[in-house]
């Protein structure tokens, strides 16, 4: 038996000549296979998590498309409209020649923009525009899941036809923090599908408190703004146009409100969420200077150039939170941190400015589930 | 979350596996820690040492088989997150909490729901989900 062979061996003495054979033949062996046996464990590993990531994403196929075939179409007909969009990418500017390349994306940026909220309308196209936005959010969630469920895939079978460690070790080390980052955009569709805000929308959120009451109007597109006075200052509050998923143009906006009064702009306050740094305590709020936003380029230069041009100081106001909480429904400290931020920007406001002065203020972030009134109904 | 995949369990075989392994090593470290006590009362020193090692090895992999065990179970129940709306009443200030109805926005002033103390209609102040229990232990970590 296999047990007694083992104490047989462990007992030995020198003169078991054969034992001690056996026992050397058996570490050269593990010399030789201890590397394919370590790749075989990872390469088990992946495609655990390979089939972890598939069912998410299923899952969440599943859900959208159950979702949008509410609206006016079968479901095969989503389905088969789904399949087309699958693969969806932007291809990113040339910055070899860096000239002009953030107005070259800006351009892509408005191009994919409404590609796909022109494939919402056909897709669903029953939806009101507030369903039709949080449908297409919660769709890129889903390409966001199919796209990591792809290169995973690709290093999987890569990693197996080669056998290469190297390939394997890549994509096995970072496997927790893939499955974490995909479960979040999973819990995410969740978000959009019943339009609860998420927690890059404490921006839009403090926006609406401050906007107190006030009747709103579109200042740019899928901006909404109102005046209200605040500590004696004549303040104007930007925030994206809700309750749908939007982030609107908040570069253009604010480029649009400081050029029609000639740069006569004493200071613009910026409130969005930021990046935690792992043992911050989540929705800690930190102040700073310079245009908080995290877009990718066009609006943040817009509202530097014309923070610059006109010498306008930039506040920044930032809530920290992990940044899968950003994009899945707010959590409690997040949302219950309105009341300090607001605070904070009548601080900001009160040792920045003059009563009788003119401040810009913008609630950065995607206002889903955030209405553009308070007390306002649907 | 009302969809019924977020419940769903390992599959039985799956544990039906970690039991019968766990039940075998349980069994071989006694039948070790056994021979070592017997040899013990006959005076082998050399082999009863052995043998007494080997079983309480084995009771140890066992424990941390369990251990694991328990770790994937949990690892399989998603946490479930609860959505609740904060309503407000402006005329007496009386503030309410409820759960998350699709419809549901920041600002909303909703006529479903009467203010208890006045009926009058409220408006949506916030929408937010309760952090997990677990989740709440991590951010205590200083
Ligand atoms: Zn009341």
């Amino acid at each position: 038996m296999n047990q007694e062979l083992g104490i047989k061996l462990m007992q030995t003495n020198q003169s078991d000549w054969f034992s001690w054979i056996f026992f050397l033949i058996f570490i050269t062996i593990m010399q030789f296979y201890a590397s394919k046996l370590q790749a075989q464990l990872w390469i088990n590993e992946i495609r655990k998590a390979l089939a972890k990531l598939e069912e998410y994403t299923n899952d969440a196929t599943k859900k959208f498309v159950e979702e949008a075939s509410k609206y006016g179409r079968s479901k095969e007909e989503v389905e088969s409209l789904f399949k087309r969009i699958k693969g969806f990418f932007i291809i990113q500017p040339v910055t070899l020649d860096p000239f002009g390349a953030v107005k070259r994306l800006e351009h892509l940026l408005e191009s994919s923009r409404d590609h796909l909220n022109k494939f919402m309308v056909e897709i669903a196209p029953k939806a009101d525009e507030w369903k039709r936005s949080n449908l297409r959010d919660q769709m890129s969630g889903v390409l966001a899941l199919d796209m990591i469920y792809r290169i995973v895939r690709h290093y999987f079978i890569l990693g197996r036809r080669t056998q290469n460690l190297i390939y394997i070790a890549q994509i096995q080390m970072l496997l927790p923090e893939i499955l974490r980052i995909a479960k979040a955009y999973w819990k995410a569709g969740e978000a959009f599908r019943r339009g609860i805000p998420i927690g890059d929308s404490i921006g839009p959120m403090v926006a609406l408190r401050l906007m107190n009451g006030a009747e709103p109007k579109e200042v740019a597109e899928n901006i909404v703004g109102a005046e209200v006075d605040l500590e004696g200052r004549r303040a104007f509050i930007i925030k994206a146009k809700g309750p749908g998923s939007e982030v609107g143009r908040p570069g253009v906006a604010i480029e649009r409100i400081v050029e029609s009064r000639d740069g006569n702009v004493s200071l613009i306050i910026m409130i969005d969420a930021a990046a935690k740094l792992e043992g911050e305590p989540t929705a800690e709020v930190v102040e700073g200077i310079g245009a908080a936003i995290g877009d990718p380029g066009p609006e943040k230069l817009r509202i530097e150039e014309v923070a610059t041009k006109y010498k306008i100081p930039l506040h920044a106001i930032a809530i920290k939170e992990d940044p899968l909480d950003a994009i899945t429904s707010m959590r409690e400290e997040i949302a219950k941190s309105v009341d300090e931020v607001v605070e904070r920007v009548k601080m900001a406001i009160r040792s920045k400015t003059l009563p009788g002065d003119f401040v810009l203020i913008a609630g950065i972030g995607n206002t889903v589930g955030v209405g553009n009134t308070m007390g306002g109904a649907s | 979350m009302s969809s019924n995949s977020n419940k769903k369990g390992a599959p039985t075989g799956f544990y039906l596996f970690w039991i019968a392994s766990m039940v075998g090593i349980v069994l071989i470290s006694v039948l070790f820690f056994y021979m070592g006590i017997s040899s013990l009362q006959e005076g082998n020193t050399n082999d009863a040492i052995l043998n007494i090692v080997m079983g309480v090895a084995g009771m140890g992999i066992a424990v941390k088989v369990a251990y694991d065990m328990a770790k994937a179970r949990l690892a399989y129940q998603e946490e479930h997150q609860e959505i609740f709306t904060e309503l407000y009443c402006t005329n007496c200030g009386r503030k309410m909490l409820r759960t998350f109805k699709e419809g549901d926005f920041v600002g909303k002033l909703s006529t479903d729901d009467k203010c208890p103390k006045c009926g009058s209609p409220m408006i949506i102040v916030s929408i937010f989900a309760k952090t997990p229990k677990q989740k709440a232990k991590e951010k205590a970590v200083p």
